[in-house]
């Protein structure tokens, strides 16, 4: 590969370095919220526990409705769903920032973001939620197809050492997913 | 690169179009329309079922089941004022007088905290997407008939909401 080939492959996988702490970023504020700065908001009997917010969700919810007023029904149900929810955010967010199984927590964060789909339709003043929605999605399967970049992340590093390889060598589909 | 990475990107780059696109359309309408944005203005909707005018002794009761279902989800929708009348009867029911007038409130089993309530600016109020019934104690007593009862909400343009309700002797 010629100098100049190189140099644009560098700044074609370093440009996702902004998109990474992005996406990462808002996973790991919303998980750090509520489970670490604001433990209340995981709290069932705290008027800041976070699926109060949920109700807010309902009216337009449309097929997650039912679901819903379950977790509305059982707050313990969904009290332990949201600090799951919650550390999953951590989690996404950290390794997407550091750069770490970037591919597979990128899935994750991105099946997350559909989650966030039955409060699309809220926004009193613009269309919020759904572009949060729309952009954490966007960012999220970028990042799944194109991995950390294999710059300023510790996927580089695992690369360095264990070479280009899929999540199982010898399984069809999975052998084409890179691990890094 | 890969023929089987192409596939999967397009693969995946069509589902989050489609994602996007749908979502956005079912939520606003903004890919090919009318706009419309269920998040800007209150909208109250009275359940008959269990809303009633009903007389015990020589008080008058109305209970009301209403639900918030559109509008912003940072503040709760108020009923500001309530009007009961029928051709010959006007009782105007200001936000003191609803204030005074509750008697009991019962809130849907996924009610959220302080979701749901009555004071004296706002009211009777509830937050989007719940669900109440609230039992008044008229200031008067109403005698059998039909009456129309108009809700009043804050918002621009105007809102109310109305149900006929008969009140039978017991």
């Amino acid at each position: 590969m010629s100098s100049k080939e190189l140099d644009l492959q560098h700044v074609e996988t370093i440009s996702l370095f902004p998109i990474r702490f992005a996406v990462g970023w808002m996973w790991l504020d919303g998980g750090l919220r509520k489970a670490l700065l604001k433990p209340a908001k995981l709290d069932p009997n705290s008027p800041s526990f976070v699926l109060n917010k949920v109700v807010t969700f309902l009216p337009h919810a449309g097929v997650f409705r039912p679901e819903l007023i379950s977790f509305l029904e059982n707050p313990s149900l969904g009290a332990t769903f949201l600090t799951i929810f919650s550390w999953f955010e951590i989690l996404v967010g950290l390794f997407l920032i550091i750069g770490f199984l970037t591919r597979l927590w990128a899935f994750i964060g991105s099946a997350m973001a559909v989650s966030l789909a039955p409060a699309a339709w809220l926004g009193s003043t613009c269309e919020d939620e759904w572009q949060i929605f729309s952009l954490l999605l966007a960012g999220g399967v970028t990042l799944m197809l194109a991995g950390a970049g294999r710059y300023w992340g510790v996927d580089y590093f695992l690369y360095k050492k264990f070479g280009d390889r899929g999540i199982f060598q010898n399984v069809p589909i999975l052998k084409w997913i890179k691990l890094w | 690169m890969s023929k089987a990475f192409t596939v999967a990107a397009a693969i995946f780059s069509l589902i989050v179009i489609i994602l996007i696109l749908v979502v956005g359309q079912v939520s606003y309408g903004n890919v090919v329309g009318p706009l419309f944005n269920n998040s800007k203005k209150p909208k109250i909707i009275i359940c008959p079922e269990n809303t009633e005018l009903y007389n015990i002794g020589n008080s008058t009761f109305l209970r009301l089941n209403i639900t918030d279902i559109d509008g912003p989800d940072a503040y709760p929708a108020s009923v500001t004022m309530i009007v009961i009348k029928n051709s010959t009867f006007t009782l105007i029911l200001n936000t003191e007088a609803l204030s005074k007038s509750v008697v009991n409130i019962t809130k849907a089993p996924w009610d959220l905290k302080k979701a749901v309530g009555y004071n004296n600016y706002s009211g009777i109020y509830l937050c989007l997407g719940t669900d109440a019934v609230f039992t008044l104690k008229l200031p008067v007593h109403l005698y059998a008939g039909s009456y129309e009862v108009i809700l009043y909400v804050p918002a621009l343009p105007h809102a109310d909401y109305s149900t006929t309700l008969t009140l039978l002797n017991h």
